[in-house]
């Protein structure tokens, strides 16, 4: 005789889960890490006339700190998952914490986001603190405020100021006497003011392809710029993240320093022949391509715990993201943005999603106004950047 | 910005090639019928008595009390009338009073009055017609079609919903296929009562066949035009089929904005009414799911047993553990205690699904298969579905595709906290409980079990304070 089971409609599901949604994560950042090691043996080899064991140190050296990110992260939320939720007591139980709770992802981002000469105390103090700071003690998966893996970053980063700051330089490691050896893009270009020239920018860097390459000193992960778009077309098609997050976000960074760099007047009328300094394009894919611009916002900026719940709030949210960015970058002291940037308008959720309560029907009017400010406020901080900040340095 | 509306619906996997293809079997002589009346029965007039000889189609109840007044019931055999307190199970879930009749097997059919010519006849005679047949929507909510059109004005257009957007469901299909003329005749006499210039029958993409039939025979009358609506989530949805036909969009009810909607299966039986003087007995009805072993359309009697539909299939498979036997699509449908229920008018499926099971940390198995089990990737198994709820991750997915557009997690979370003045703000009151936001949910969430909740809390707390 057949058993009749009684439950809530519907009786039927698509079948997706939130595993088959988080494994498409690991596919693209997992395989970002080797990607990673294998151009940071590159770059010192090829760039910085390392020899090739002194490459292979190097190599060791950066998969030993992903390999301390994730380690970290993993060992902090089984501690928690085992002593403090008393979740779990054998493996298969250990197992499945770990399937549902996702520290291993946590802890690659975090990791792809340190520079390869962190000290790896650093390294292991932050995981800890992404994990139970960032996510265990607000309640776990889905409860945290704060991007985890960017809360670890940005602790690290102010606790550990001073190491941190070394952290790029490859100097420590082998022997080079080269200048781009030593700091990261964004930190020289903060060091020679905001309004990058073109002769430095082209000094330094050489071309455009070495940006896009990664093979420049930055943290492991964010310098990936081709593998980071590869990974965005993947995760698009996916539909594992909302594409027009990462798009607005870096869209709008790219056109509001291309502004500063227009009224700036850093390059060239269009009437000479085509290079990157024609109408001074340089500047904004050099801030696109440097510091972790492409990074958070694909892998940070879209991550659905922290981010509004409507579409329309997350394109809100990836306005305000890009704004902030500009902020920081251009007018404020420090280097690089996104970090904060998107800390900060985590604290905002709550705010977006309450402004998008209630039937979507057609455009209200409070909308259109918000969004009528939001523009302003952009246009604002743009016209106010590209006026203040003097000529080519 | 249409980027960032919410969509209008999601495509479902329609599940229907295993009847829909299958012409419908006429099982019109079940032993005994049961015309359900109500849960109480006191609502109405019961007009026979037990031991008396009816005929088929003859008067036997008629609704004194409540709403949509007079419901009228009838015969749908004829034969011997056993028991006037009899108690089924109706398709809704509750037990109801109903009359029980013997069928003598010979369908003796009472005085009837056909019309041929409609030109010939008052509206108001067509309306007494249809209220006599007790003639009620077919579609599922069966609401008495005599009162759409009651007192009509300013209707333009009368729309045929065939889109029938729930999985497995074919019976709307089959009535179009197989009674593609009666379909033309109802909607061409709800046209008249209506007093509407045009006439459109909407239904999905990629049905060819039907397309086809309903053009050819749509072709005789030079207002009456066939509609393709995407294949889509809940895009028979009254609203959606106004908004995707006509382009318009109403507060409450469709008259708002001159549009009438009745599903294909109402106009065959208003056809049927008004040609042939034939109340409302007979209805198409799927069964169909992966529980049922042979899957088909019926053509039934009103009062039918379910389990005689079911024996008809060859009966439920016993290999799958915990069946759910749904009355209705998968998706809005009821889940049923028994599998013994009347056939009712608004009765459009019987479905046997494969039931669900709560997820199990395995223990004591090896680590392979431990890994493999955590990770699903024995889940895609067509036979149950394993519900492994986990916390929501704000994914978004149930905003997405909401065809209300609301938010139905933040309401989640509002009915869980009891939270009043939140439900209001998020508009828990335009759920129309089509099920989509527990479909799509990645993390096995009910959610839509939860804004249901809601939904009544709000509605209680709002009817205290009126």
């Amino acid at each position: 005789m057949t058993k009749i089971q009684v439950g809530s409609h519907p009786h039927i599901h698509s079948g997706n889960s939130t595993h088959k949604y988080m494994l498409d994560l690991p596919i693209t950042t997992y395989s970002m890490a080797i990607v990673a090691i294998l151009i940071q043996f590159l770059f010192v080899t090829i760039y910085l006339g390392a020899s090739f064991s002194e490459g292979i140190i190097v190599a060791i050296q950066a998969a030993l700190v992903i390999f301390t990110g994730v380690f970290s992260c993993i060992a902090a939320e089984s501690i928690w998952n085992r002593y403090v939720n008393k979740e779990y007591n054998d493996f298969s139980g250990w197992f499945r914490s770990m399937a549902t709770t996702y520290p291993s992802i946590t802890g690659m981002l975090y990791a792809l986001s340190l520079p390869i000469g962190t000290p790896l105390y650093i390294v292991i103090i932050g995981g800890f603190v992404a994990i139970i700071i960032g996510k265990s003690i607000f309640g776990g998966v889905g409860n945290n405020i704060f991007n985890p893996a960017l809360v670890g970053r940005a602790f690290i980063t102010i606790a550990y100021a001073t190491a941190l700051g070394k952290a790029v330089d490859y100097t420590g490691l082998i022997q080079t006497t080269d200048a781009i050896a030593s700091a990261s893009p964004l930190v020289k270009a903060a060091q020679e003011g905001a309004l990058l020239s073109y002769e430095s920018f082209k000094n330094i860097y050489g071309s455009v392809w070495k940006l896009f390459f990664g093979f420049y000193p930055s943290a492991l992960g964010e310098s990936l710029s081709f593998w980071i778009i590869l990974s965005f077309i993947y995760l698009s098609i996916k539909k594992t993240i909302d594409w027009f997050v990462p798009v607005i976000y870096i869209g709008l960074v790219f056109v509001m320093v291309w502004v500063v760099a227009l009224v700036n007047n850093l390059g060239t009328p269009l009437s000479e022949p085509f290079t990157l300094q024609t109408l001074g394009l340089y500047l904004p894919i050099f801030h696109i391509l440097t510091g972790g611009l492409l990074f958070g916002a694909v892998f940070m900026a879209t991550e659905p715990v922290t981010s509004p719940i409507t579409r329309r709030g997350r394109a809100l949210f990836a306005v305000y993201l890009a704004v902030i960015t500009f902020a920081i970058r251009i007018l404020g002291n420090l280097p690089e943005g996104v970090l904060y940037s998107i800390l900060f308008m985590n604290l905002f959720v709550p705010i977006m999603d309450r402004f998008y309560m209630g039937q979507t029907k057609g455009i209200k009017r409070k909308e259109i106004i918000l969004w009528i400010f939001t523009l302003l406020v952009a246009a604002g901080v743009t016209a106010y950047a590209a006026t203040s900040l003097g000529g080519v340095s | 910005m249409k980027l960032f509306k919410a969509k209008k619906g999601i495509h479902i996997p329609g599940k229907k090639d295993g009847t829909a293809k299958l012409s419908s079997i006429e099982f019109l002589s079940p032993e005994y019928v049961y015309i359900p009346l109500s849960v109480k029965g006191t609502d109405f007039d019961v007009l026979v008595k037990p031991g008396d000889i009816v005929k088929l189609g003859q008067k036997i109840a008629q609704r004194s009390k409540g709403k949509g007044l007079p419901l009228v019931k009838h015969a749908s055999i004829s034969g011997e009338v056993v028991n006037i307190k009899e108690r089924k199970m109706h398709s809704s879930g509750l037990p109801y009073v109903c009359i029980q009749i013997k069928n003598d097997f010979k369908d003796t059919l009472v005085e009837v009055t056909p019309v041929s010519n409609l030109d010939k006849v008052e509206n108001s005679q067509l309306l007494e017609i249809i209220k006599e047949a007790g003639i009620v929507g077919l579609g599922g909510a069966g609401f008495p079609t005599f009162l759409k059109y009651g007192n009509v004005k300013d209707i333009d257009t009368v729309i045929l919903n065939g889109a029938e957007c729930e999985p497995y469901l074919t019976s709307d299909y089959r009535i179009m296929l197989e009674q593609t003329d009666r379909v033309i005749d109802g909607l061409v006499i709800l046209m008249k009562l209506a007093n509407a210039k045009k006439g459109i029958i909407a239904i999905k993409k990629g049905k060819k066949e039907v397309y086809k039939q309903l053009l050819d025979g749509a072709s005789k009358f030079n207002n009456i035009s066939v509609v393709e609506i995407p294949d889509e989530f809940p895009a028979g949805w009254e609203r959606q089929v106004v908004y995707r036909t006509l382009k318009r969009s109403y507060e409450n009810f469709p008259f708002e904005c001159g549009v009438i909607l009745n599903n294909v299966s109402t106009s065959v039986a208003v056809s049927k009414a008004v040609r042939d003087g034939l109340p409302l007995v007979e209805r198409f009805v799927t069964v169909s799911g992966e529980g049922i072993i042979r899957p088909q359309n019926y053509r039934v009697r009103i009062g039918t047993l379910s389990t005689d539909l079911i024996k008809l299939s060859e009966g439920l498979a016993d290999d799958m553990g915990e069946l759910r036997i749904v009355t209705g699509g998968p998706m809005m449908g009821t889940s049923l205690k028994t599998e013994e229920f009347v056939v009712t008018s608004e009765l459009s499926g019987i479905l046997a699904l494969p039931g669900e099971h709560k997820y199990e940390t395995p223990h004591n198995k090896p680590v392979g298969d431990v890994i493999l089990d955590v990770l699903h990737f024995s889940e895609h198994d067509d036979r149950f579905f394993m519900r492994d709820e986990q916390p929501c991750v704000r994914c978004g997915n149930c905003v997405k595709y909401c065809p209300a557009g609301i938010q139905p997690t933040l309401i989640r979370s509002a009915s869980i906290a009891k939270d009043e003045i939140m439900l209001d703000k998020l508009d828990v009151s335009k759920c129309i409980s089509c099920g989509t936001c527990s479909y799509v949910c990645p993390s096995h969430i009910q959610v839509s079990e939860a804004v249901k909740k809601g939904k009544a809390y709000h509605a209680a707390k709002n009817r205290n304070k009126k």
